[in-house]
């Protein structure tokens, strides 16, 4: 990371990603606290502000799950402090519990919460619409359509939530997190403020119905204020054309219509009503706006969110302008916008000839299937190395792959679903692989069931799980695949590390500690890397009654490689080589190929972790200097 | 003050071979000519070997971090088939291709589900999309001048020498300082002999 970029000068035109300048967009407003849990497509904002923060004077660390970190921020707002709190969609389930809370306690500094959508879903599990949560939770939504726009409404958002006492919800997805453009940077405020706590039951205790209802109605006086204040004081919403056919949007389609009405030559017709504050939905602005309109579109992804509120506003102030909606404009709510399928809408919305788009693509009959590329486990992956191993085990023990569930969990090693391992049976929400194994054996399942869960990912929601599973004396194997990392979203640190990104030194905490000291007897630790040992621990771990936690630990291969650790890529021997590719089907490593039709190691690629060494039947592999894989 | 108003790249690669900091590099080299600038990206869940697909826009009305069916100017094909999969949606008879011709296999391909298709058939169909072609193995071209992960830069100074590329080699030449982690020197001086190796050979 060149830092010269997020810590420039004011006027400086760079380039940012819409994450970094999320970033930026906190160092101006001087956040004090910055934390979160990793997600795509939100990991890049502390990322970027962890090895700087030192520098700044600003906390910025990961936290073990979304709801502690959102609940870092809020303990730092009561007490007056700014601070930013970032996380993926499904994050926003995870801490939502503490979240609806906030709105009614409110805060004393600035509160924004990053939410990053996904529509696609390009990462993520479900195409969940986090929109509805800001109206769920009642805290004001702001809603930006590119990188400068990013950094820009980072800072209002200070200021709305200061001026509100509210939490804000900076909602954004995957094209504005992960577009990079060019940002022009801002000042950076300087804020000191000294943290205090206040003693206020009626404000900060949720257990009384009296104060739960005065805070509610507090709470609905304050989004009222916010409509006022967002819009004339932040300036917040934008209009642009004066025409009568009336596009109202927001986010990323917001320059997919731009770039249509542009391509499709249509300037003079329309006008655009760009919302920026999409909670509470800024009432006024769009009745004072839609003035004059003949019929509006409204252009937005996933679900029909503002569609929604713009009908009900229109039905209650008595309006007959028509709508056209998703159904009407054919608008999918499943998958992401684009530029074609938004210019498509509008020639509907117009009522324009097809040929007029010309944005369709060319088709040409083709002869040949593209082969497709399922996202494979890196080469050296130690997750290769433990799946690998687990269905020997399983198969060793006289037992059928399809006999014994395998439950997945969310990180990298969900990628052990491709071909050739197949080896997961679910992937279904953080930490979720315990808590469905332990429900297929209590619903009386007869053959043994095992739950695989990365080092983070048990941290972060694994352990309530086998806490349940030791007091409940299930019969499940519990493999946790610790790969020192969260290595999916970009190697961030966890639990078990001594020093973070930041240059903190941290207490590590062990995940063979924590799981002995809940009470699980059968503990191991193997590497992954020795396939002939990893399948014993298995099929032992398999036989026995009880909980059994097998700890796979080896640093993720990618981490190791940039820290300079690699062993020598081994040789193969093609006297021995028989081409029987056992190799290549049993592991599915992407550092083998096929070179003039022989197997071949692909050298740059290629980490020397040897699994291929210990599954080749004729010993054709010749290990270098890897002392912990040696031939079978 | 350099007017352009909307320049096209798709650049199609697997996980790993650079396709990234490729768009960091010329989106780098644009934003220093003073233009607006968007780079967006199409990836999967993988850390390595998945499909990889970047969007670099500039010029002075662009916005949107996606390019429009058929609106390439520019595809640059670090992989056949990757290459093929972007020309599908992203060509049209006017785009300027570079192709880099060292496949790389698939999980799917190795493991014998699928096949990886003739190199020649991929050649052709992407003729038909367009004529201004140019196919070469970049990675070899890499690997002969000791630097095996840099089929980017080999790509991008194919592209440089062309008559398609808008932009001057000195911005590049700034956008792989800024950009490129390692033997940033080395690289440097890969992508100077590749051009004048290549001049006058890239439509």
């Amino acid at each position: 990371m060149e830092h010269e970029r997020i810590l420039g000068e004011p006027g400086q035109r760079v380039l940012l990603m819409g994450n970094e300048a999320i970033a930026r967009g906190a160092i101006e407003s001087s956040v004090k606290v910055a934390t979160g849990y990793p997600g795509t497509p939100s990991s890049e904002v502390l990322m970027t502000l962890m090895p700087i923060s030192s520098k700044i004077g600003m906390y910025a660390e990961w936290a073990v799950n979304e709801k502690v970190a959102f609940e870092i921020g809020l303990g730092a707002a009561f007490a007056g402090i700014r601070a930013l709190v970032t996380m993926k969609a499904p994050g926003l389930n995870v801490a939502s519990d503490s979240v609806v809370s906030s709105a009614y306690t409110g805060v004393n500094g600035g509160l924004v919460l990053l939410v990053a959508d996904d529509p696609g879903p390009h990462t993520t599990q479900t195409e969940q619409d986090s929109r509805w949560y800001a109206k769920l939770i009642k805290i004001p939504m702001i809603e930006p359509s590119s990188p400068q726009e990013a950094k820009d409404y980072i800072k209002k958002s200070y200021a709305l939530s200061e001026k509100t006492q509210l939490p804000v919800m900076f909602r954004t997805t995957t094209r504005v997190n992960h577009t990079v453009g060019d940002v022009v940077l801002g000042e950076i405020e300087v804020i000191e403020r000294t943290p205090s706590f206040e003693f206020n039951p009626k404000r900060y205790i949720r257990a009384s119905m009296q104060w739960n209802m005065d805070r509610h109605k507090w709470l609905l006086k304050q989004l009222e204020l916010v409509k006022d204040i967002a819009v004339k004081e932040l300036g917040f919403n934008k209009v642009e054309g004066d025409g009568e056919y009336c596009i109202i949007t927001s986010g990323v389609s917001y320059n997919y219509v731009l770039e249509s009405i542009e391509r499709l030559n249509v300037r003079e017709k329309v006008k655009i009503i760009k919302l920026e504050l999409t909670f509470p939905i800024p009432s006024n602005f769009i009745l004072e706006n839609i003035r004059g309109c003949k019929q509006i579109l409204v252009v937005e992804e996933l679900d029909p969110y503002l569609e929604e509120n713009v009908r009900s506003l229109l039905q209650k102030h008595g309006i007959n302008i028509k709508v056209w909606g998703k159904e009407e404009a054919g608008i999918p709510e499943v998958g992401e916008l684009n530029p074609a399928v938004v210019a498509e809408a509008l020639r509907r919305f117009l009522g324009l000839s097809e040929d007029s788009s010309n944005l369709m693509r060319k088709h040409v009959n083709s002869k040949i299937l593209i082969p497709s590329r399922p996202p494979p486990l890196c080469p050296g992956c130690p997750h290769r190395g433990s799946y690998f191993s687990l269905i020997r085990a399983i198969r060793r023990n006289g037992l059928r792959k399809q006999d014994v569930p395998v439950m997945g969990d969310i990180g990298c090693y969900a990628l052990s679903l491709e071909p050739p391992l197949e080896a997961i049976w679910t992937e279904h929400a953080m930490g979720a692989s315990i808590g469905l194994a332990l429900g297929l054996k209590i619903a009386g399942y007869s053959k043994p069931v095992v739950a695989t869960i990365g080092d983070s990912t048990f941290f972060h929601a694994g352990l309530p799980a086998l806490v349940e599973a030791v007091n409940k004396n299930i019969d499940v194997l519990v493999l946790i695949l610790d790969n020192v990392s969260v290595a999916m979203t970009g190697h961030q640190s966890t639990p078990e590390f001594m020093v973070t990104e930041s240059g903190r030194k941290v207490k590590p905490v062990m995940i063979e500690d924590v799981v002995r000291g809940i009470g699980v007897e059968n503990v191991w630790i193997v590497d992954p890397y020795d396939l002939r040992e990893t399948t014993k621990v298995l099929q032992e771990a398999l036989k026995k009654p009880g909980v059994k936690v097998v700890i796979a630990r080896r640093e993720c291969s990618l981490q190791a490689m940039r820290k300079g650790i690699r062993y020598t890529p081994p040789i193969i021997d093609y006297n021995k080589c028989t081409n029987c590719m056992a190799c290549i089907r049993s592991l599915g490593c992407t550092a083998l190929t096929i070179r003039d039709g022989k197997v071949a190691i692909i050298e740059e690629l290629c980490n020397g972790c040897n699994m291929c060494v210990q599954v080749c039947p004729f010993n054709a592999i010749i290990p270098r200097d890897n002392p912990l894989a040696k031939p079978r | 003050m350099y007017s352009i108003k909307e320049f096209n790249i798709v650049i199609a690669s697997v996980g790993g071979q650079g396709g990234l900091t490729l768009s960091r590099v010329i989106g780098y080299a644009a934003l220093l000519k003073g233009l607006s600038v968007r780079i967006g990206e199409t990836l999967g869940m993988s850390q390595r070997g998945g499909v990889v697909q970047s969007y670099v826009r500039f010029g002075n009305t662009i916005k949107s971090p996606l390019i429009p069916y058929g609106g390439a100017n520019v595809i640059l094909g670090l992989e056949p088939i990757e290459t093929l999969r972007a020309a599908r949606i992203y060509a049209n008879k006017n785009t300027l291709i570079i192709l880099n011709t060292e496949p790389i296999h698939t999980v799917t391909t190795l493991v014998g589900k699928e096949t990886y298709p003739s190199i020649n058939d991929i050649i052709s169909e992407l003729k038909m999309y367009s004529d201004k072609l140019y196919a070469f193995n970049a990675t070899n071209k890499a690997r002969s001048k000791g630097l095996p992960v840099a089929t980017n830069i080999v790509v991008l100074a194919a592209f440089a020498t062309s008559s398609y590329n808008p932009l001057d080699l000195e911005s590049y030449i700034e956008g792989i300082k800024k950009f490129i982690r390692r033997r940033v020197e080395d690289n440097i001086n890969l992508f100077k002999e590749v051009v004048s190796e290549l001049k006058g050979k890239v439509p």
